[in-house]
């Protein structure tokens, strides 16, 4: 096995592998409109499907890019802000909706009134049309029905902090994800003083961080945790599996008598333009395809069971999405930094 | 001639792999962090990271323990084997859970704590695998079934080169084990380090393995919440640099200790993986023999086995599943290999590129060597780090208007893995390079033979079987790497990374698909596995002239026929 033998083999394999490469792969176009880049953030098995389809009934090639479930959204909003001097997504699809708003107000995304979207409730619609919302996913608290009985519950979300829970509960490192938004929702609805408290309450109990709300299930299942905070989808995929798992909607009450704020928080995925997509065309008609009532009965036929954010929608589909608090997501928006340095200063702390 | 011109070649390509991705990289930070950090709490790490160190120092030191221990069954199977056949079994079988992707592990022992009913959720109850609290030790027991190679491997090579005398010696009036633990030891003490070195660096550095366990509180998760602050930050390079200054300054601790052992092992790296002993006679029994290696195979295809047994029980019949990961994975899957593969081809050429400087004189050695430490480095900076300076830069310089070599290519995917994994090539080469004769290499100077052509004739044929095995590592190691791929997957490429796809499915716990993708994942690991033994473990040669000209005449032969 000699250098000179295996450098024309080793050339030709070069070659070959030159093909894809140089973009001479059977997606690959030079045509503006013929392709899109999407940077997703919902998970693969429920966004694939629907960007595949997209691709056959269209004819546009759809790149996808996703994130990891450790860092949902995290990463690739780092990688659209790295990428801001010369953006390279057209669109971007997220699973929740306050990485988005973040986006939003650094300038990364561009107003766009996508069509068909008349029907969507204004508190899902930003006002300068840099996103749209669809497909909600509530935050509940999941348990075992054969470890804990209901009347064990907690009722509302700053029960956790009470000692009979010490030990019981985890939920995702509030830095990333829903939980994120979660954390700034109740920081914006009670305010710095009782979220210190909460957090000091949730520290003194034993509250475990996991990686994601999927593995808090896991952990659920695996009986190492006996509550958890995630999402409905979480719950639901869970239970297909056949683990014994059921869920709470706790209302976000502040703790100490506070405000009282019946219900819990949805959080709807969100769908944006890239500011100067390279391919803002062809990324308007995805972005008018991916907010449209089609994908929101199919996000609710899906293992997801997202709630449709049109009422008229959910009429006829049925779907409920039980004990919807009215929250403010821009108002928590505002607040992720704060939010992110009390989970690191008291609850990690 | 041939081969001189393509040595030339690769030289070239070498340099300009190595500006394009660690010069990338190392600019960067040079840029960003010169000017110190923006303040001193980036400087100063809080209390709770010191915390998160501490706790990854913890349980990468018991990984490394642990690693150790599972490594002794494969070191009696493998000193004991009394057939050459058998010895290249083993060895196949011991560099595989190296190769194979450590999330792999982590999903196994996860989807063994999730069975309902029968003896695996009676044993996982009764050993309280699934106890409140334990996830560190959990994330250390699955490191060390991913690493326990490494001691395995260094065990056996050294007591092979330098243990065995002094285990004779000791024998001659001391049992076996005492004469092992002190004729034999003390002499390997070295190279036992540094493998021990080698595998603290990798335990307390993965990011994939800890969060799968539910171990959130170390250091590789929390890079990712900088990552998420450094965005935001002016410099974001600088930021995560002068963040994780902590975390490097234990892995230069942990390489200075690793040196001496390294350099005991230059004259016989290659064994290290070949795990060549020779003909030597065993004196073990057969029953320890057979108990060792039933040990040893247990520990690695223990993950091959649970997903087989998982499948096997699935909700689809076993084709459908397999098909149905083929068909959604399938083109991440080959954008993954043949970045794998453009990355040992990349990681090889910049090692022939720094051999061949080290072969001038000063000041072109110099800057031979200062390109390695750079190598060095960018192994051990955060993949965070290393996926944000490449996305940076390499989206800035290109325009997204036309065909450019940030969306099209995967050049921004090479050079992080080529960042982060380009070192085993370069480390190879360079260590086992200084083997050859110094007396061959002045006579071929003085002969008048240039730079490339003792390259191509005197180190190169010594070397390339060593050469091919490393890039076949750094390929593996290619396949499954997450942490900077999220960051540098490009964006109109026609597939994403694999790894970053199954890490993702790998946290919604037991699920046909991802179990069925996991056992696809071990394929490549395989081949790598098999490929590095059976190269290294064939010894090349320098050509001889006559050689040359006796094939010559072969080649002449045969045309006339």
């Amino acid at each position: 096995m000699r250098i000179h033998r295996i450098f024309p083999a080793a050339a030709v394999a070069l070659a070959a592998c030159l093909g894809p490469i140089t973009g001479c792969d059977r997606g690959g176009t030079d045509e503006p409109d013929a392709e899109v880049v999407v940077y997703c953030s919902v998970d693969t098995a429920f966004a694939e499907p629907i960007l595949a389809d997209y691709e056959r009934l269209t004819g546009v090639k759809v790149h996808q890019i996703f994130d990891t479930e450790a860092g949902k959204t995290t990463g690739l909003v780092s990688k659209l802000k790295a990428e801001k001097g010369r953006p390279r997504a057209d669109v971007w699809w997220s699973s929740e909706i306050f990485g988005t708003m973040e986006l939003a107000s650094g300038g990364v995304l561009a107003a766009y009134e996508p069509a068909g979207i008349d029907d969507i409730p204004r508190q899902y619609r930003d006002s300068s049309h840099l996103w749209t919302a669809v497909g909600l996913r509530g935050r509940v608290i999941a348990y075992d029905p054969k470890r804990t009985r209901p009347d064990e519950l907690p009722r509302r979300w700053c029960d956790l902090v009470e000692p009979k829970y010490a030990g019981q509960f985890r939920m995702a490192d509030p830095r990333f994800g829903t939980t994120r938004g979660h954390m700034a929702v109740l920081l914006s609805l009670w305010g710095e003083e009782a979220m210190r408290g909460f957090y000091r309450g949730l520290r003194n109990n034993g509250c475990k961080l996991t990686d994601g709300n999927s593995q808090s299930v896991v952990l659920l299942s695996r009986g190492v945790a006996n509550l958890v905070a995630t999402d409905t989808d979480d719950v639901i995929v869970a239970q297909g599996r056949g683990d014994s798992v059921a869920m709470i909607y706790p209302d976000m009450d502040a703790p100490g008598g506070g405000r009282s704020v019946s219900g819990t928080l949805w959080i709807p995925c969100s769908v944006a333009l890239v500011s100067g997509a390279p391919r803002a065309e062809a990324g308007r008609k995805l972005v008018d395809f991916l907010v449209s009532a089609e994908i929101e009965v199919r996000l609710h036929a899906s293992e997801s069971r997202n709630v449709p954010v049109r009422p008229g929608l959910r009429a006829r589909l049925g779907a409920e999405s039980p004990g919807e608090a009215a929250v403010d997501y821009s108002a928590a928006a505002g607040l992720l930094d704060l939010s992110d340095r009390l989970v690191r200063d008291i609850l990690l702390e | 001639m041939t081969t001189v011109w393509a040595v030339r070649l690769v030289r070239y390509v070498g340099w300009m792999v190595l500006a394009g991705s660690i010069g990338v990289i190392v600019g960067s930070i040079v840029v960003q962090a010169v000017g110190g950090p923006v303040a001193s709490d980036v400087l100063w790490p809080s209390p709770r990271l010191w915390r998160y160190f501490g706790t990854t120092l913890w349980m990468a030191a018991v990984a490394t323990a642990m690693a150790l221990l599972l490594s002794v069954p494969a070191v009696i199977a493998l000193t004991q084997a009394r057939r050459a056949w058998q010895r290249r079994i083993l060895r196949g079988l011991v560099v595989l859970p190296l190769v194979t992707m450590p999330a792999v592990f982590a999903y196994a022992w996860m989807l063994l704590a999730t069975r309902r009913g029968g003896w695996v959720a009676a044993v996982m109850e009764a050993v309280g695998w699934n106890t409140p609290g334990v996830e560190p030790l959990q994330a250390a027991w699955v490191l060390a079934t991913w690493l326990w190679p490494i001691p395995a491997l260094v065990l056996v090579s050294s007591y092979s080169h330098l243990g065995a005398p002094g285990f004779q010696l000791a024998r001659l009036d001391a049992s076996s084990r005492l004469a092992f633990l002190r004729g034999a030891l003390p002499l390997m003490r070295a190279p036992l380090a540094a493998a021990l070195a080698v595998t603290f660096i990798l335990a307390a550095t993965d990011s994939s393995v800890p969060p799968l366990m539910g171990a959130t509180e170390v250091w590789a998760v929390e890079m990712l919440a900088e990552a998420s602050v450094a965005s935001s930050q002016p410099a974001p390079i600088g930021y995560l640099f002068w963040r994780s200054w902590p975390m490097l300054a234990a892995i230069a601790l942990a390489i200075a200790a690793a040196i001496p052992g390294i350099r005991r092992m230059e004259d016989w790296l290659d064994d290290v993986v070949a795990a060549d002993l020779g003909d030597s006679a065993s004196t073990g029994s057969n029953g320890v023999w057979v108990v060792a290696n039933l040990l040893a195979a247990a520990v690695t295809v223990l993950p091959i086995v649970v997903f087989c047994t998982e499948l096997a029980g699935g909700r689809s019949p076993l084709p459908q599943i397999l098909s149905t990961a083929y068909r959604t994975f399938r083109q991440d899957g080959l954008a993954t290999l043949l970045v794998a593969v453009l990355t040992a081809a990349c990681a090889m050429a910049i090692a022939v590129a720094l051999l061949h400087e080290a072969e001038t004189r000063a000041p072109k050695r110099t800057f031979a060597r200062a390109a390695m430490l750079m190598v060095a480095v960018s192994a051990v900076l955060p993949p965070e780090l290393t996926g944000t300076a490449l996305t940076t830069f390499f989206s800035r310089i290109s325009d997204p208007s036309g065909w450019n070599i940030y969306d099209h290519t995967p050049w921004s995917w090479i050079a992080a893995m080529v960042a982060r994994f380009g070192f085993i090539p370069v480390a190879v080469v360079w260590l086992l390079s200084r083997r050859t004769s110094s007396a061959l290499v002045a006579q071929a100077r003085s002969d008048g033979a240039s730079e490339s052509e003792r390259l191509a004739h005197l180190h190169l044929p010594l070397l390339r079987r060593s050469l091919l095995a490393a890039g076949m590592m750094t390929a593996c190691l290619t396949v499954s790497e997450v942490g900077a791929a999220v960051l540098v997957q490009p964006p109109r490429f026609f597939g994403g990374s694999l790894a970053v796809q199954v890490d993702g499915q790998m946290h919604y716990g037991r699920q046909d698909e991802t179990i069925a993708l996991s056992l696809m994942l071990i394929v490549p690991a395989v081949a790598g596995a098999i490929g590095a033994t059976w190269l290294v473990g064939r010894p090349g040669r320098i050509r001889s002239a006559d050689d040359a000209r006796s094939q010559g005449k072969r080649r002449m032969a045969s045309g006339v026929r």
